[in-house]
């Protein structure tokens, strides 16, 4: 019986050519794009889960407060956390250290130089306390002795090739510091799904007392392990009495210093903080696209559904037949699951076929560490087989419940006569659903990619283009003296309009942040503002806009090591009434006693990080209190096209200078926008799989219009031959259509308009969802369906009537 | 072997109802050939579809071999129904994707006879109704006699105990139609009992007995043999 029911099952798939089809390439598309989005989810979604205990280990964030209401909130805390936390609660089990402290650093083993973006130092039980495998060295005792360190099997191989590196001395250079340490350890290059990616651990030993238990400085990630969620609550709790006991910051002794204890788990997927390294995920992006992956299934399963009630009509008969010679509900439930059974298998077989195909495709075409070992994720696996039974079950039991009914009596004397059992209000229902989704992911496209353009094209009040930005270098002697030797030089270079110091460029965190003080401000507020060491020459070279007062010059010999420059927002937070007061007032630096700093000017406000964030309070100076601003970047401004020769010209300068420097350079608009790749990735996610949606809408169009015409071709015949025109037969067929289209408009409108508004809610600068969108997304609705039609009805508008009337 | 008393049977829509069968009462002894005759409309289609148990009655008392199956439920008369009865058409009623031999071979498919024994037994019938050489045909490439044939033969392929025809020649020429009714004749021979719906004098004359019908009622019964 079964072997009958493959046979059978075979011959109707192919007799059926067309709609066959169609089932199999709307399923396709479907199953493959729910299981590739369903993988970016859950590969979003599962960073760090590989640490042994990972549910019990958290991250202590610094939280501080001001008469109860938040100063500020960074990932990271202060050195001195750990040991004193350790030894006063006895709710954490184990806690270590990551210090990020300078964890850029020029590297380099004989004459092998680099700039190495992740140079850290960590406890000596990082590697008990996380799971990171050691392919080289001992857990217990990698990072036990100063001067040591753990590097990545990827930077043993840049540096030591196929040699041993165990033992072997790597110089590690700041631009104030020298370390020499022995490798004691290689460790495995740390997984896609870990939130710190490091390429070398300095051993905690090897650093100086402050960098150890000081209260200051919040530049170190502390984990915790605690055995509950109630423990980790209960330290949150107890420890802003104990930052009473330590906290030596005299300026920010006003605010509460609380911490927040993170789950490993959320880190990846919380919002940016201050001091993050790692391309953060989004709750929110993930959260939408995990929805759309269900729709986008459902997409191709009601395409399957509605073909098959349609196509039902036609084999009413067939299974009235059935039925009178003894086939049972038992035997039509063999039958259709074997047929769904069998074209199900097709299509993931297609899937994997295509994806064999297109994965090397992909991966190059663009990355994506989803699409890394995506044979060897067991999601993908499980949800294909889940996928797989799902759709085999739904696509079996749909035909199975509308022929359920078929009464042998009444079919067997009219086969056409059998009218779909499942209420054709629930089929239209299911056409307008994916009318309605096809109208809401064009919507959602088009506005993503709108608000990708603004922030994109915004004036930032900052000029980034046209601008190779190189990075200081490492320590040699006279390095003051020959950074600025070397930036007159460069402004002598033919195309290069201006070269310029600075401690931070434009699209990255300025992450130096001191707490100040207004002179005179009887309160004694501090105010935390970011710290920004520029040279003369970095206001014109921006085209920074000062509103009042006036740049810093060489005219004025005390602006070297006396004046600031401030930001409106800054201005605000310091509690000056307008730019005339604050311009000629006083500031207190933190640490720096009663010693009063001179606002000589005020900045319009201008956009130093991405149009996620707000404007930043950011003070200008030009000096380095304790010698803690360092000029990090030298951005020289190019005129034409040859920025590559210029950068040429300019390595080689640097080189003559600095031999024992790599020579690392940018362009500046690209570093910029690289803040905008998680969601630049998340847009082109979003449309690619919208396209494809509403491909997949257009076969379901086809497929139904076709059938309805085959019903209808009785009708149309007679009209015609009663007079009707052609075009009268076109627009008879599309009007059907068009209706569901058009109360699809009226759901998909404010659905969608919630939707976006609910995402653009995320960006502080941000367009309005207008309404044209909903025009444009509605008319292209309405045209494609109407072109899916007319393609299927021109065919039997035209047709001789008598020809179908005979077929009768 | 079929005994029916005061049969009613009502068709109900939202705003008729139609008394198809009123109170209609006969019997049918094992072996025998009846033809069922009268007017369009007077409930022929219906008392054979209740006879087959493909439908519900409204009242009256149904043995079939002496047991009552007017309250069986569908699973029950499904049994029943395959057990017993084959039945033939007007408009054949064949599956168009299915060939000749499989059509035939469709009733055998729902019991539990082994692939071997099926292929035999329809093979056996094909023969008999000189199809043989159309076996891997599908209906549509058959004439309507031909196609004719194959329903009965699937009608046969199961031995049942009584045969259900209504119109079998009703849209078969008269060559054709002759051939079907000469079958018919054979399988009652051979102890199967036959009951059929025709307007067709020519064809009733083939059965041993004719029910006329008016209104959902038997108004005369003409035995011939
Ligand atoms: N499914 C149905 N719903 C409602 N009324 C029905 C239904 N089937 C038959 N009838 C009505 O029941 C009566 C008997 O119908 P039936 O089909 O039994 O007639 P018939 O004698 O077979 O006619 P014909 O010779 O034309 O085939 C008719 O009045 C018909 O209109
Ligand atoms: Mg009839």
């Amino acid at each position: 019986m079964i072997k009958h029911y493959i046979k059978i099952a075979l011959r109707n798939l192919r007799k059926n050519m067309f709609y066959t089809l169609i089932s199999l390439i709307g399923l396709v598309i479907s199953m493959g794009a729910c299981v590739i989005l369903m993988n970016y989810v859950d590969f979003e979604s599962h960073y760090d889960d590989f640490h042994k205990d990972s549910d019990k280990i958290y991250r202590a964030e610094s939280y501080f407060t001001l008469n109860g209401a938040v100063a500020d909130s960074w990932a990271t805390s202060s050195f001195g956390y750990a040991g004193a936390m350790k030894a006063e609660f006895s709710e954490v089990k184990a806690i270590t250290r990551v210090n990020f402290n300078d964890n850029e650093r020029i590297v380099r083993y004989q004459d092998k130089i680099y700039r190495e973006p992740m140079v850290v130092i960590a406890d000596s039980n990082f590697f008990s306390f996380f799971s990171f495998p050691l392919l080289k060295g001992d857990p217990q005792k990698v990072l036990l002795e100063p001067n040591t360190i753990a590097i990545s099997a990827s930077a043993a191989k840049k540096y030591f090739g196929d040699a041993d590196p165990m033992g072997k001395v790597l110089d590690i250079t700041t631009r104030k510091t020298v370390y020499h340490c022995a490798v004691s350890g290689v460790f495995e290059d740390f997984p896609p799904q870990s939130h710190l990616k490091l390429d070398m651990i300095i051993s905690y030993a090897s650093t100086s007392p402050f960098q150890r238990d000081s209260w200051y400085t919040h530049s170190a990630y502390t984990y915790v392990k605690a055995d509950s969620e109630a423990d980790a609550r209960m330290i949150e709790k107890k420890f802003p009495a104990l930052a009473e006991k330590f906290k030596t910051a005299d300026a920010m002794r006003d605010k509460s210093w609380e911490i927040h204890m993170v789950p490993l788990a959320d880190i990846h997927l919380n919002p940016l903080k201050p001091m993050e390294y790692e391309v953060k995920g989004s709750k929110q992006n993930i959260r939408f696209i995990f929805v759309f992956a269900f729709i986008i299934l459902i997409v191709g399963w009601v395409n399957f559904i509605n073909i098959m009630t349609s196509k039902s009509i036609e084999r009413a008969g067939e299974i009235g037949v059935r039925k009178l010679v003894g086939s049972k509900m038992k035997h039509m439930m063999i039958q259709f699951f074997i047929e769904s059974f069998i074209i199900n298998f097709l299509a993931v077989s297609i899937f994997l076929i295509l994806m064999v195909i297109a994965l090397p495709f992909l991966t190059h075409l663009y990355y994506s560490p989803m699409f890394n070992q995506f044979w060897q994720r067991p999601l993908v696996w499980g949800l294909l087989v889940l996928i797989f039974m799902l759709s085999t079950f739904i696509t079996g039991a749909v035909p199975i419940l509308i022929l359920r009914k078929v009464k042998i009596a009444v079919v067997l004397k009219n086969r056409m006569s059998f009218r779909v059992g499942m209420g054709k209000g629930l089929r239209h229902g299911l056409i307008i659903f994916q009318f309605t989704a096809a109208i809401v992911l064009i919507v959602s496209t088009v506005t993503i990619r709108r608000q990708m353009d603004f922030m994109q094209g915004k004036d930032l009040g900052v000029d980034v283009a046209q601008t190779l930005v190189f990075k200081t270098p490492a320590k040699t002697d006279g390095y003051e003296e020959k950074l600025e030797m070397i930036t007159e030089k460069m402004k002598t270079i033919g195309g290069v309009k201006s070269v310029t110091r600075s401690s931070a460029v434009p699209g990255e965190m300025v992450s130096f942040f001191i707490a100040n003080q207004r002179d005179n401000d009887p309160e004694k507020v501090s105010v935390l503002t970011e710290m920004y060491r520029v040279d003369y020459d970095f206001i014109d070279a921006y085209q920074l806009k000062i509103v009042k007062g006036r740049n810093f010059s060489k005219s004025f010999g005390a602006d070297k090591d006396n004046s600031l420059i401030l930001t409106q927002s800054a201005m605000k937070l310091f509690g000056f009434k307008n730019e005339e007061e604050a311009v000629g007032g006083f500031i207190n630096l933190e640490g720096q006693g009663n010693k009063k700093y001179e606002v000589i000017g005020v900045l319009k406000d201008y956009h130093h990080l991405s149009l996620k964030e707000n404007f930043r309070p950011v003070v200008l100076l030009m000096f380095s209190p304790w010698n803690a601003l360092d000029f990090q970047y030298v951005s020289v401004k190019v005129q034409g096209a040859n920025a590559k020769a210029i950068a040429g010209m300019l390595e080689t300068e640097y080189k003559s200078v600095f031999p024992d420097s790599s020579f690392d350079s940018f362009f500046l608009d690209e570093f910029f926008d690289r803040q905008y790749k998680e969601d630049v990735t998340y847009g082109v996610i979003i449309m690619i799989f919208t396209w494809l949606t509403i491909f997949i809408v257009c076969l379901g169009i086809l497929g139904i219009a076709s059938l309805m015409l085959l019903r209808r071709t009785k009708e149309i015949a007679i009209r015609k031959i009663s007079g009707a025109k052609p075009w009268q037969i076109l627009k008879l067929i599309n009007m059907e259509f068009i209706r569901w289209v058009g109360l699809a408009i009226v759901i998909g409108t404010p659905l969608s308009w919630w939707i976006m508004n609910n995402w653009l809610e995320n960006f502080p600068y941000r367009i309005e969802v207008e309404w044209w969108i909903f025009v444009i997304a509605g008319l292209l609705t309405i045209l494609v369906t109407g072109i899916t039609v007319s393609f299927q009805t021109v065919k039997s508008a035209l047709e001789n009537p008598v020809k179908s009337l005979r077929n009768e | 072997m079929i005994k029916i008393t005061e049969l009613k049977k009502i068709y109900r829509s939202e705003e008729l109802e139609t008394t198809a069968l009123n109170d209609l009462s006969f019997e049918v002894k094992k072996g025998e050939f009846v033809a069922v005759m009268g007017p369009s409309g007077c409930g022929k289609s219906t008392l054979l579809n209740i006879l087959g148990l493909l439908d519900d009655l409204d009242g009256g008392s149904f043995l079939f071999n002496g047991t009552e199956v007017a309250k069986f439920n569908d699973y029950k008369r499904s049994d029943l129904r395959t057990e017993n009865i084959g039945f033939v058409f007007q408009s054949f009623n064949l599956i168009d994707e299915l060939t000749v031999f499989e059509n035939v071979e469709l009733p055998l498919i729902y019991t539990k006879l082994k692939e071997k024994e099926r292929k035999k037994r329809v093979d056996e019938v094909l023969e008999r109704m000189q199809l043989m050489h159309r076996r891997n045909h599908f209906p549509q490439q058959l004439s309507g006699g031909q196609q004719q044939r194959v329903a009965v033969a699937r009608a046969v392929v199961n031995e049942p105990k009584l045969i259900l025809a209504d119109e079998p020649t009703g849209n078969l020429d008269s060559v054709n139609g002759n051939e079907v009714m000469q079958l018919m004749t054979d399988l009652n021979a051979q102890g199967t009992t036959i009951i059929m719906v025709t307007h067709s004098e020519h064809d009733a004359k083939y059965s041993h007995r004719i029910i006329r019908m008016l209104d959902g009622q038997v108004v005369t019964e003409n035995i011939l043999a």
